[in-house]
C-alpha cells in the first residue's frame, strides 16, 4: 500500500516537473520573460527545491495517518457493533422465554450472555488502544450491561415455573434500552 | 490457600439461585464449597476460584453464591481473601466483584 502511494506521488512529481518545464520553454519562447528572469543562484533552487520536498513529505505523512486514524476508528465502531448484535439477539431470546419459559432457552441464553461478555471484554481491550476515548464510557457500558443481564437472569430465572411480574418486564425493557443509548453513544464518541 | 474450580468441581452448568430452583444452584455451591471455608474466624487463606469452563453464569447464581457468602461473613473479608481467574471471559471478575460490593448497598 505504501510503496504504490509513492510510486503514485513520484509519479505525478514528474509529470508536473515536465508540465513545469514545457510551460517555462513555450513562455520564453514567447518572449514573455526579461532576461533577468534566468539569473537564478544555484543556492535558490536548491532551496526551493528542499522546500518542496519537505511539503510533500509532511502532506504523505499526515494522510497516511488521517487514513489510519480513521481505519482505527472504523475496527473499534465494528466490535461495538457485534456487541450491540449479541445483545438484540438476547433481548429477543428473553422475550421469548418470558412468554415460554423452558430448560432449553434457558441454557441458551447463559450461552449468549457469555458470547455478549467476551464481546465486551474485546470492547474494553480495543477501546483501551485509543487515548481519546474516556474510560468512564467503558464502566457506563459494563453497569448498563449488568443491569440488562440482572433483569433477565437474576430470579426468577431458572426456576421450574418461572414467571416475571410486570414490574420485572418493565425493568428488562429499560435497561435494555438504556444500554442500547450507552452503546450508541459510546460510538458516537468514537468519531467526536 | 484454597483452590476451586466452578467446572470441574461443581458443575459445567450452574443453575439458578435456590436449592428448590433446581440442580446446582448458587446456594448449594455456596453451601458446599464457600461457607466451610469461612466458617473459622481465624482463617484468612485465599481462596482461588477458577471460573473458566461453564456454559454461563445466571446472575442469580452469582449473586447467591458470591454475594450471599459476602453478606453472611461481610464484604471486606470476602473480598480479602477471593482471588477470581477468567481467562476465557475477564468480565465475570467485575460482575461478581459489584455483587459483593452490592451487599454494602442492601
Amino acid at each position: 500500500m505504501k510503496s504504490n502511494s509513492l510510486i503514485k506521488g513520484i509519479s505525478l512529481s514528474i509529470i508536473f516537473w515536465v508540465i513545469g518545464i514545457l510551460t517555462g520553454v513555450t513562455i520564453s519562447k514567447w518572449s514573455l520573460l526579461s532576461d533577468g528572469f534566468y539569473e537564478f543562484k544555484l543556492i535558490d533552487i536548491i532551496r526551493l527545491l528542499i522546500t518542496l520536498s519537505i511539503a510533500w513529505l509532511i502532506a504523505f505523512y499526515i494522510r497516511n495517518k488521517v487514513n489510519l486514524s480513521l481505519k482505527k476508528r472504523e475496527m473499534i465502531v465494528d466490535v461495538i457493533s457485534n456487541f450491540q448484535k449479541i445483545v438484540d439477539d438476547i433481548f429477543d431470546k428473553g422475550n421469548e422465554y418470558i412468554d415460554n419459559p423452558d430448560e432449553k432457552s434457558q441454557r441458551l441464553i447463559n450461552i449468549c450472555f457469555n458470547s455478549a461478555s467476551v464481546s465486551l471484554d474485546m470492547v474494553s481491550d480495543v477501546v483501551g488502544l485509543i487515548p481519546f476515548l474516556p474510560k468512564e464510557k467503558i464502566n457506563n457500558l459494563q453497569s448498563g450491561y449488568f443491569q440488562f443481564k440482572a433483569s433477565l437472569t437474576d430470579s426468577p430465572f431458572g426456576q421450574k415455573t418461572p414467571i416475571y411480574t410486570d414490574d420485572q418486564i418493565y425493568h428488562f425493557v429499560k435497561s435494555y434500552q438504556a444500554l442500547t443509548v450507552d452503546i450508541q453513544k459510546t460510538k458516537l464518541s468514537i468519531y467526536s | 490457600m484454597y483452590k476451586i474450580s466452578i467446572a470441574k468441581d461443581f458443575s459445567e452448568t450452574p443453575g439458578a439461585r435456590y436449592k428448590d430452583d433446581g440442580p446446582f444452584s448458587g446456594e448449594e455451591f455456596r453451601e458446599i464449597f464457600l461457607e466451610p471455608l469461612f466458617e473459622n474466624p481465624d482463617d484468612n487463606k485465599d481462596i482461588i476460584v477458577i471460573l473458566d469452563g461453564v456454559e454461563g453464569y445466571a446472575t442469580s447464581f452469582l449473586d447467591e453464591a458470591f454475594g450471599g457468602i459476602a453478606r453472611k461473613y461481610g464484604v471486606k473479608r470476602c473480598l480479602k481473601r477471593f482471588k477470581f481467574i477468567s481467562k476465557d471471559v475477564k468480565l465475570y471478575v467485575n460482575e461478581i466483584i459489584s455483587y459483593i460490593k452490592k451487599t454494602n448497598e442492601k
